[in-house]
């Protein structure tokens, strides 16, 4: 039973934790809940809506009381990829940098304050690593991921730009080899307040923000910025262990508040940071800004002039996207190039009615020299980025064969790139653009001569939306397990039709609705574009066959390439099996129903 | 999760003081840190402004009706908990007698909290009893304040005996000198004895030394550690090089 005490130190567990990550945790806690704050006078009102909460925890039981601790502000500019990949992997990546108001200042808080009940005392001494500025990667429910000291200047263009370690890796395996672009610049000055209870501890705390966001017009870095004011909100911040007091609070704000709140618990779409409010401010979509196109119309606006706004801004698109194009910094700034012109070309046919005739024919025929000059890269591009898919898609040694097929691939995307950008430098292109611009402007001035010139757009966008869907029914409806597969390509393209219209007239219906519409047609529109795309890279397959067969040493690469083929043919097979289930879903009662409420022509 | 007992045999030596400073340092370095008041008395969860427990949380927790995580109440300090006191040291004594194998209870107990803190200091009552005895398997350090005076020397070589005669787990003990007053000849000497080796302890000391000092004090008016209201203060570095110390022992952050 003796034993004599043991000396000997144990070692040391858990490797010591990032101590970046460890301040920042206690800098951004996690809100329990969130409100609007009550806009009174015209304006939101912060010091009379903290004299009402503190009259309300005064009258609780046992009664509260409530003390200001501090003030901050902040910048974040958040960046993301072109398709919003950090977004989607369910985070957000911005430099956070104190702005204006000193940290220690911050610690210290106003002469009121005590500092003994401020989370934040005692800190003020902690090494300028983490005071900030730092990067960080923060996920929708507010956990901190991880974070890096990064200086206040540009946010790194790549992940590989990171210093070498997890951090780096974990996001590289998101982004890379995207580019991270300004998503959004938001600048927020937040106050903090203990509600205290009779010991003088601290049961719940709020936090009060304001801010405003800012976006450049383009990710490419074009001109201009637009900026709004973010909607001044209260973040309600538990104390573990005091969750009566907590529901009390909760309770009081959520009376004072204007908007019914949104709590962690309660709401799963709830995302504590400050990128969705600021986000919605300047009218971009998290997750990405190129599937974006969104148009303010309104529903009476005469057809010409709506469609200059709608073409207006994607010429707009045209342009901020062409740098990047050009620069073949990332290959979405070509994938958004092409969508914008396939959108023009696409809008000259749905609007026509409302355009000068001359101007359709003309314009029509020279975007669609565009597309054609940019498509060969574009494939190109699609399919050096289906590279890792298609070496997943095959045994290890097999999918190791592929590297010749690689390497001629990118060839092909250099040359074809270098004629891209030999278009993007003729007299043709310079003189579409100019010629377009002031077509547009004419229009916007004078209207057009065309017969639904004057017709409301609202109109003329539900006739045409109606016509296309009714297109898609009839289009569908005939095609059975036997249809050749042909008549499977024109319905996706009858598709594709009936979604420029939803998008372009999206300002048209309610939000929910277009998320909806856009919803049920989208599910449909994958399974045909999944088809079309396996057929397509069979064929292509073929094609790069015979230029890679020359060489006798690539026999191995043929193979390799053979089990593809046969591959992409058993994914072609899947989908057209799927394709009744996926029609089934959008020849649905409720979506038939919704489609006739909002655009059936009413005689 | 790494255990941090502040035991004496003796009572009013600064148990408590050390260990409100010595979390709160642990949590200013960045640690997630539970202090376990198990002292009836309360005195930590005063310092931290927590409430007892007034609903014998103890009792339920004995029955196995309540997880011990939900008594658990946040400090002012985001990432410092408190686990309040009368989720008591007496119903503990009672429920460990009753236990078949009382440190593997209390083992148990902390089992669910283990995860979420880099550390747990407990504050304990002074005195040998069941639950002390259970905190001496559990602890990977027990450090002890000890003021230089010959009674408290005497209660060090006790606690050594006590140890030696039972099986008393893992926990490294280093005591450390506390409330020492250099206008006192025989703090003088002591505390000099100890520090250059002229003196044999049973355990090695820390080589910190925590003076006598008003501040330590004045943290039953200000409801705080010290670091917080008076930071520059020497006993907030006295406090501050003790953490290092013990840091060193017990490992970790
Ligand atoms: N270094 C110090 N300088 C001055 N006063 C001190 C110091 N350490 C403790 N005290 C004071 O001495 C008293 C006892 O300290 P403390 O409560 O920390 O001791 P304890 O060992 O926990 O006591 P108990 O055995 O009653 O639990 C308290 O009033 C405290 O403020
Ligand atoms: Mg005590």
């Amino acid at each position: 039973m003796t034993k004599a005490p043991a000396q000997t130190p144990p070692a040391p567990p858990t490797p010591p934790a990032n101590p970046i990550l460890v301040a920042l945790a206690r800098t951004f806690p996690v809100p329990a809940a969130r409100y609007a704050v009550p806009v009174s006078g015209g304006g939101a009102d912060a010091d009379g809506t903290i004299a009402r909460i503190a009259l309300a925890v005064a009258a609780l039981d046992p009664p509260l009381v409530i003390a200001q601790r501090g003030r901050e502000s902040r910048r974040w500019r958040y960046v993301d990829t072109f398709d919003g990949l950090v977004h989607r992997a369910g985070g957000t990546l911005a430099v956070v940098a104190p702005a204006g108001t000193s940290r220690a200042k911050a610690g210290g808080a106003s002469g009121k304050s005590d500092p003994a009940t401020d989370g934040t005392a005692g800190r003020d001494e902690r090494d300028d690593a983490e005071a900030g500025p730092w990067l960080m990667w923060q996920a929708h429910d507010g956990r901190i991921l991880d974070a890096v000291a990064w200086p206040d200047g540009p946010p790194p263009a790549f992940a590989r730009d990171l210093p070498a370690g997890a951090f780096r890796d974990a996001l590289a395996a998101i982004t890379e080899p995207r580019r991270l672009l300004p998503l959004v610049d938001v600048t927020a000055a937040y106050r903090t307040y203990g509600i205290v209870d009779g010991e003088g501890k601290t049961v719940v705390r709020l936090r009060l923000g304001a801010g405003t966001a800012a976006v450049e017009a383009s990710p490419a870095g074009g001109s201009g910025r637009s900026s709004g004011e973010l909607a001044p909100w209260i973040d309600v911040l538990a104390v573990r262990g005091y969750d009566k007091a907590l529901a009390a609070v909760r309770d009081a704000v959520a009376r004072l508040s204007k908007s019914g709140g949104q709590g962690a618990k309660a709401d799963s779409s709830f995302v504590p940071g400050l990128v969705v409010p600021a986000l919605a401010t300047v009218g971009v979509k998290p997750g990405g800004v190129s599937g974006k196109f969104d148009v303010p119309l309104s529903a009476d606006a005469r057809a010409d002039a709506a469609s200059a706004t709608i073409f207006r801004a994607l010429l707009q698109a045209i342009r901020t996207s062409e740098p990047g194009t050009r620069a073949d910094v990332d290959p979405e700034f070509l994938h958004d190039f092409r969508v914008a012109v396939r959108r023009t070309r696409a809008g000259l046919t749905l609007l026509q009615d409302a355009l000068p005739p001359a101007v359709v024919e003309h314009f029509k025929a020279e975007f669609g020299w565009m597309g054609a000059v940019t498509g060969p890269t574009r494939d190109l591009d699609v399919y050096l980025e289906n590279m890792p898919a298609y070496r997943a898609a095959l045994p290890p040694e097999v999918g190791h064969d592929l590297g010749p097929l690689e390497a001629y691939l990118r060839t092909r995307q250099a040359n074809a790139h270098a004629e891209l950008v030999a278009a993007l430098d003729s007299p043709r292109y310079a003189a579409l653009l100019a010629d377009w611009s002031a077509a547009l402007d004419d229009i916007a001035a004078n209207g057009a001569d065309a017969p639904a010139a004057a017709e409301p757009i609202a109109e003329l966008g539900a006739r045409r939306t109606w016509r296309r869907f009714k297109r898609v029914l009839d289009d569908g409806r005939i095609i059975g397990p036997d249809t050749p597969v042909g008549a499977l390509h024109q319905l996706r393209i009858e598709a594709k039709k009936l979604r420029y219209a939803l998008e372009f007239f999206r300002r048209l219906v309610p939000p929910a609705e277009a998320d909806a519409l856009i919803g049920s047609l989208k599910g449909l529109q994958d399974n045909l574009g999944t088809l079309n795309d396996m057929g397509v890279q069979q064929g292509a397959m073929r094609a790069f066959a015979a230029d890679i067969g020359r060489r006798p040493s690539n026999s191995a690469t043929l193979l390799a390439m053979g089990w593809l083929t046969h591959d992409l043919h058993a994914r072609e097979h899947a989908c057209r099996l799927e394709f009744a289930a996926r029609f089934d879903a959008f020849d649905a009662k409720d979506n038939r129903q919704r489609y006739e409420r909002l655009f059936r022509p009413r005689r | 999760m790494r255990i941090i007992a502040s035991y004496a045999i003796k009572g009013g030596v600064g148990k408590t003081a050390t260990a409100v400073n010595l979390a709160w340092e642990a949590w200013r370095g960045g640690a997630s840190v539970l202090v376990w008041d198990m002292d009836p008395q309360g005195a930590a969860s005063f310092y931290f402004r927590v409430a007892p427990d007034a609903h014998g949380g103890a009792k339920q927790l004995v029955k196995g009706d309540t997880d011990i995580a939900s008594l658990v109440r946040g400090s002012d300090f985001d990432g410092l908990d408190v686990l309040p006191a009368d989720f008591t040291y007496r119903h503990l004594d009672l429920y460990l007698d009753a236990a078949k194998r009382p440190t593997r209870r209390l083992v148990r107990l902390l089992a669910p909290l283990a995860e979420r803190y880099d550390y747990a200091v407990l504050d304990c009552a002074p005195g040998i009893t069941l639950t002390s005895e259970s905190v001496f398997a559990l602890a990977d350090a027990l450090i002890v304040p000890t003021v230089p005076t010959t009674l408290s020397l005497r209660t060090l070589d006790q606690l050594a005996a006590h140890l030696r005669t039972h099986d008393a787990g893992g926990a490294v003990t280093r005591p450390f000198l506390s409330m020492v007053d250099r206008r006192k000849a025989l703090h003088r000497a002591l505390t000099d004895a100890i520090l250059d080796g002229g003196m044999p302890t049973p355990f090695p000391f820390l080589r910190t030394v925590v003076p006598y000092l008003s501040a330590v004090e004045r943290m039953g008016t200000q409801r705080a550690p010290v670091g917080v209201f008076a930071p520059g203060d020497p006993a907030a570095q006295a406090y501050r090089a003790l953490w290092g110390e013990v840091r060193e022992v017990v490992g970790g952050r």
